[in-house]
């Protein structure tokens, strides 16, 4: 936290309830709800931002993936989607939400994607190209985004670019919204030298610098509606670790309130205010990318812990196989989770973890799940689809190929059914890789759907103004608003619509 | 929810199996001489009820129910080191997920613990202070 934000920066109410009005209420200080906050200050409305979890200092970074879970992940991290198999979900709680334990992986949204969301789901009104392009170059230069510098390239990264380079698949040195990287690979476990410009770093200061407040450690339990306007929402301040209560807070919103609070505490939210519900797809066709990772090992050392945590990816396969790569860092905390045996043998293969290299294979799912509220918390009900898991055999068998190509000498596939290891010229042993998921360890680290976006009332359930259908006042700009998943890392399209939208509710 | 004491027993000897001293001089250490037990006594601490509950489940199912499934009729805790490490591993080659999953639970967290150690980190290779690049800002 830097900057003197006295008097407008509150995590308890000392006398017990505070209550406060504001022109605009943002719940949710993450990519989509800090660039909403930054955007109306900027319009000269006043603004109080919510956020469930604490404002973490860069200083409490130790490197340590359970700190970092303890301080800025949802739940620890056991937030889990629970259907055909259990996949973990990776979702930020902190100020600056998903930005500070995310790689700072910059996309800009796929043309075709796009293209598709104005076809299918009739997104005319509601985004044109022309404002993304705008928004996507001025989140770019706010951001700092450029590719990885060499010198923190990390050798990881490197060789996979060779891989695919030799066997003339697409792939790239990845643009990243950072200033300083050192290549720590701590990425994931948050910066400790504040170089990723990670929202709470970057537009949650602004707004403040420009007038806006912030109440953290504050989780918003009801948005408040009356004569079918939502005027207030009702928070109550906790310590976000241990629950210990801290006070109430009510902020009436003079103009509206605009949730950002993610596809899973979104629809929520809107849940328990008895909002948004008429339409029927509420919490309904929550969608993401799931995915599974491959170890390889090369003959000299990699040191995964060294360099960029994420400096190359591939989206060579996205349209057709619905797959993307991505390179993934880590420390031995992390690595030696996916190491495989026990015992004896366990330390024997820990061994060869200098020499160990990681790529993560995303899945761009054709499967629909659905979110629904369980006490404080949410569950989330999805299963991958059939075509899901064999995109991802093929995708993973692609992996290992460009590891293959780039030296490796050995593959550690961690897939139920396969060997624990197998060298570089069995991998035709991926096509004979069971099809069920339960034999993958599988991730979700990107969502999508819930509140999806379209200007029927009947097919979704906020209209192209971003305003729910049938609540007046009450505004999303997440990806939960997302009528697909992207195919690529999000965070950059979440923040451009979030700019677009939060325009166009600052104009109104 | 707060784990008991002799739950924490259970669980130091779990991870203790899966990640034992000794074996490879570079990493003496086991699971429960780092903060390896503090991860999962946290994660039940400070989780949602369910999720919390599901932890300890895992703990007790191992403790109760492991041995059973390679045909030892004693408690997971009162075996040998070398008995442990052999439930366990025939639980992580389970054909029933949930079994395999309990496994790979209880190894994550430990790993967690572990993986964090700084002798453990030393033997891995990892530099400390880290052989970063230094660099200034733009």
């Amino acid at each position: 936290m830097s900057g003197n934000y006295i008097g407008r920066v509150w995590d308890r109410a000392a006398n017990g309830a505070i209550v406060a009005d504001a022109d605009y209420v943002v719940i949710g200080t993450g990519p989509s709800g800090a660039t909403a906050a930054k955007v109306l200050t900027e319009a000269g409305h006043e603004v109080a931002m919510l956020e469930e979890g604490r404002w973490v200092r860069a200083e409490e970074f130790d490197g340590s993936s359970f700190t970092a879970q303890k301080k800025c992940y949802r739940e620890l991290g056991t937030v889990a989607a629970m259907g055909k198999n259990m996949i973990p979900i990776i979702q930020g709680r902190c100020v600056g939400g998903g930005s500070v334990i995310n790689a700072a992986i910059i996309w800009r949204m796929p043309r075709d994607v796009f293209e598709r969301w104005v076809r299918d789901f009739q997104l005319s009104d509601a985004l044109a190209w022309k404002e993304m392009e705008a928004a996507f170059d001025l989140l770019e230069s706010d951001l700092n985004v450029r590719p990885v510098a060499p010198e923190v390239m990390g050798r990881h990264n490197a060789l996979l670019l060779e891989g695919a380079n030799k066997l003339g698949l697409e792939s790239r040195i990845i643009p990243r919204n950072e200033k300083g990287c050192q290549g720590l690979a701590q990425c994931t476990s948050g910066c400790p030298i504040k170089a990723k410009q990670s929202t709470d770093l970057i537009y949650v200061p602004w707004a403040l610098e420009k007038g806006a407040r912030l109440y953290h450690s504050c989780r918003a339990e009801r948005i408040q509606v009356e004569t079918g306007r939502a005027v207030a929402v009702l928070a109550r301040f906790e310590d976000p670790l241990t629950g210990e209560p801290r006070g109430t807070l009510t902020v009436r919103a003079r103009k509206g309130i605009v949730v950002c609070a993610s596809p899973i505490q979104t629809p929520c939210l809107l849940w328990r205010s008895g909002i948004g519900r008429s339409s029927g797809h509420l919490g309904k066709h929550f969608t993401g990318h799931p995915g599974a990772g491959l170890i390889c090992i090369y003959p000299d050392e990699v040191r995964l812990w060294e360099g960029a945590t994420q400096g190359w990816d591939s989206e060579h396969f996205r349209k057709e196989w619905k797959v993307k790569f991505e390179a993934l860092g880590m420390h031995p905390d992390l690595l030696t989770s996916r190491i495989p045996g026990i015992g004896a043998e366990f330390k024997k293969n820990v061994l060869d973890a200098k020499r160990m290299g990681n790529v993560g294979c995303a899945m761009v799912s054709q499967a629909e799940g659905r979110v629904r509220p369980m006490g404080k918390n949410a569950y989330v009900s999805f299963s991958v689809s059939d075509e899901d898991v064999f995109n991802l055999r093929r995708g993973l068998k692609k992996i290992a190929e460009i590891m293959v190509a780039a030296g490796a000498e050995s593959i550690v596939p961690n897939i139920f059914g396969l060997p624990a290891k197998i060298g570089k010229d069995q991998l035709k042993l991926f096509d004979d890789a069971p099809l069920d998921p339960q034999c993958y360890t599988m991730v979700m680290t990107h969502m999508f759907g819930t509140c999806r976006i379209n200007p029927d009332p009947k097919k979704g359930v906020v209209g192209p103004d971003f305003q729910v259908h049938d609540t007046k006042g009450v505004f999303i700009l997440d990806s939960s608003i997302f009528p697909t998943n992207l195919g690529v890392n999000p965070q950059h399209t979440i923040m451009a619509v979030a700019q677009v939208g939060a325009k166009k509710i600052a104009s109104q | 929810m707060k784990m008991q004491a002799f739950e924490l027993e259970w669980t130091a000897k779990m991870m203790d199996a899966i990640i034992p001293p000794g074996v490879e001089n570079d990493f003496p250490k086991s699971a429960s001489d780092t903060g390896a037990v503090k991860v999962l006594e946290e994660l039940v601490r400070y989780t949602p009820f369910f999720t919390a509950l599901g932890l300890r489940a895992a703990i007790w199912f191992i403790e109760i129910l492991g041995p059973l499934l390679s045909g030892r009729l004693r408690r997971f805790s009162k075996l040998d080191p070398a008995g442990r490490v052999q439930v366990l591993a025939k639980m992580y080659q389970s054909k029933i997920y949930f079994i395999r999953q309990m496994v790979l639970l209880v190894k994550m967290t430990a790993c967690f613990g572990w993986g964090v150690d700084p002798e453990t980190r030393r033997g891995i290779g990892v530099t400390d202070p880290p052989r970063f690049v230094t660099r200034s800002k733009p």
